[in-house]
C-alpha cells in the first residue's frame, strides 16, 4: 500500500484538502516517514567546535545546513549520548531550529516567546543570547510550563521568567519587546511524522480554531514588539489558514511589513490563493517548508517587522 | 586533606541567601559565579538566575544545588557554571571512567586524602558535585540523567 492510499483510507478529508496544495507521491510519503534523529549543541555549557570533536569520535554527524549548532546523528536512542544527559545536547527537529536563527536575538535584549513549551526553542534563543539579556517564556497551561521550566534548567539557560497566561494577554505589554517569537499552536500536520494521531484526529474544524487562536495571537504579539522591533511567526503545519492567512491579517489589520528570509533550505511555493481569497505578494518571502523538501517536519515561517527605529 | 566546616544550614536565614551561597562556593571551589541565589524548600535546595528588567508575576529558577551540613553541592547546571573558573576540589575523570560514573557508579579515585564535596570533570564537561570519600567519588547523577549504557 503507497503513502498516499494509507493517508486516503486513514483520513479521507485530509487527503482531499492537502492534495490541493500538493499532489506527488514524494509528498504523502514524507508526511508519514519517520523522522531522522537530530541534535542542537548547547553552547551555553561548551563551545560548538569541542562538543562536535567529542561526539565525532563516537557517531556520525551531520552538519544541518541552516543551523550551525545543529546535526543530524545515528543514535536510536539520546539515552546513549553522554552529552545528552548533561544537557550540553539536546534533541530537537531540525526544522524547529529555524525560527530562532530568522528571529536572531542578541545578548542583552528583551525576548518574548509566546507559546514556549517544550521549551527547545526558548533554549536555542538564550544561547545566542549568551546568557545575557531577559527571555519571557510563556504557556498558558500548568502542566507544559512544568516541561519547559525542566527542559530550561537542563539547558543552563538563567535568563527566562515563565509564565502561565493567555499569549493574547501580551498585548498589554505595548512597544515593550525587541523581539517576539509566536510559534503558534496549530494543527501539527508536520508532526504526523512523530506522532500518528496528529493524521487520524486531524478536522477541518480545528484548523479554523486554530487559524482563530493564531490571529488573536499574531495581533497581541505584535502589539507587544518595539518599534524596529522582530516579530517571528511559526508553525508545524501545511495548512494556508495557519499560515499564509494568519501573516496577511497582520499585514491588513497593521503596519507591519514581511522581511526576506535568507537561509539554505529547500522550500515549497507559497499559497497566494486559497478557497476564493488571495493574499499578499509579499508572502513570498516567508518560507513554507513540505516534508520532502529537505526531508524534515514541514514549517512555516515568517519574518514581520515593526516600522520604526526602535529609539527610547 | 579533611576540610573543617561549621555546619552552613544553620546559618540559612541568617544571612542573605545570595551572599551565604557566593562564600560557600569561594570557600568549596574557589569561585562564585555572580548571579541570585535563593535558598528554598525543605531540603536547602539552592536556584539562581540572573535579573530581568521587566515587572511580571512569573517562575524561573535554574537549580544550582544544594547546602549541605558539610559545604555545596552543584547540579550539573551549577557545576557548568562554576568549573569553569573553579580553582579546588575539582576532579578530573578519563574517559572510562566518566562513562561509568555517568551511568550511576561510585568510581575509585587516586586520591585517598580527598574528603568532601567536589565538582567532576570529564574533558571540558561537568558532572556536578561528588562527595569524596576515603578514595572514592560517590555517584550524585540523577537517575533521569544517567548514561545508558548498552
Amino acid at each position: 500500500m503507497s503513502a498516499r492510499d494509507v493517508i486516503k483510507e486513514t483520513n479521507p478529508a485530509f487527503y482531499e484538502r492537502y492534495s490541493r496544495i500538493e499532489d506527488s507521491d514524494e509528498f504523502w510519503e514524507f508526511i508519514i516517514k519517520p523522522l531522522r534523529q537530530s541534535i542542537r549543541v548547547n553552547t551555553l555549557k561548551a563551545p560548538l567546535e569541542v562538543v562536535v570533536e567529542r561526539l565525532s569520535e563516537e557517531f556520525e554527524l551531520e552538519p544541518i545546513p541552516w543551523v550551525k549548532e545543529g546535526f543530524f546523528i545515528n543514535v536510536d536512542s539520546l539515552a546513549k549520548i553522554p552529552e545528552h544527559g548533561l544537557g550540553v545536547v539536546f534533541g530537537q527537529e531540525a526544522s524547529s531550529m529555524i525560527p530562532p536563527v530568522v528571529l536572531d536575538p542578541k545578548p542583552g535584549e528583551l525576548v518574548l516567546d509566546m507559546a514556549a513549551a517544550p521549551g527547545s526553542k526558548t533554549g536555542q534563543i538564550a544561547q545566542y543570547m549568551e546568557n545575557e539579556g531577559c527571555i519571557i517564556a510563556n504557556d498558558p497551561q500548568i502542566s507544559r510550563a512544568n516541561v519547559l521550566m525542566a527542559n530550561l534548567n537542563r539547558m543552563g539557560v538563567l535568563i527566562a521568567r515563565v509564565t502561565i497566561r493567555d499569549g493574547a494577554s501580551f498585548a498589554r505589554f505595548e512597544n515593550t519587546f525587541d523581539r517576539v517569537l509566536l510559534d503558534a499552536p496549530c494543527s501539527s500536520v508536520g508532526m504526523i511524522r512523530k506522532r500518528w494521531k496528529f493524521l487520524t484526529e486531524w478536522r477541518e474544524k480545528a484548523v479554523i480554531r486554530y487559524m482563530n487562536i493564531q490571529k488573536r495571537l499574531i495581533l497581541a504579539g505584535y502589539r507587544a514588539l518595539k518599534p524596529g522591533g522582530v516579530m517571528v511567526y511559526s508553525t508545524c503545519t501545511i495548512d494556508p489558514l495557519e499560515n499564509e492567512e494568519v501573516v496577511d491579517y497582520l499585514l491588513r489589520k497593521t503596519d507591519a511589513k514581511l522581511e526576506k528570509i535568507d537561509l539554505q533550505v529547500k522550500t515549497s511555493e507559497p499559497v497566494l490563493e486559497w478557497e476564493g481569497k488571495e493574499y499578499s505578494e509579499d508572502l513570498k518571502k516567508a518560507l513554507r517548508i513540505h516534508p520532502n523538501d529537505n526531508d524534515t517536519e514541514a514549517f512555516f515561517i515568517a519574518k514581520i517587522v515593526k516600522p520604526g527605529d526602535g529609539g527610547e | 586533606m579533611q576540610r573543617k566546616f561549621t555546619n552552613p544550614r544553620e546559618e540559612i536565614g541568617k544571612t542573605p541567601d545570595t551572599e551565604l551561597v557566593k562564600r560557600l562556593l569561594i570557600e568549596n571551589y574557589g569561585h562564585a559565579p555572580d548571579l541570585v541565589y535563593l535558598i528554598r524548600g525543605n531540603h536547602q535546595k539552592v536556584y539562581a538566575r540572573k535579573p530581568c528588567p521587566l515587572e511580571i508575576k512569573s517562575d524561573g529558577w535554574l537549580y544550582f544545588g544544594r547546602i549541605e551540613s558539610d559545604g555545596i553541592r552543584l547540579s550539573i547546571e551549577g557545576s557548568f557554571l562554576v568549573g569553569p573558573k573553579a580553582t579546588k576540589n575539582v576532579v578530573e575523570l578519563g574517559d572510562d571512567m566518566a562513562r561509568r560514573y555517568l551511568a550511576g557508579e561510585s568510581v575509585e579515585i587516586e586520591n585517598k586524602e580527598l574528603h568532601g564535596w567536589v565538582i567532576v570533570k570529564w574533558r571540558s564537561y561537568y558532572l556536578g558535585s561528588a562527595k569524596a570519600k576515603e578514595g572514592r567519588l560517590i555517584n550524585y547523577v540523577p537517575k533521569e540523567r544517567r548514561l545508558r549504557v548498552e
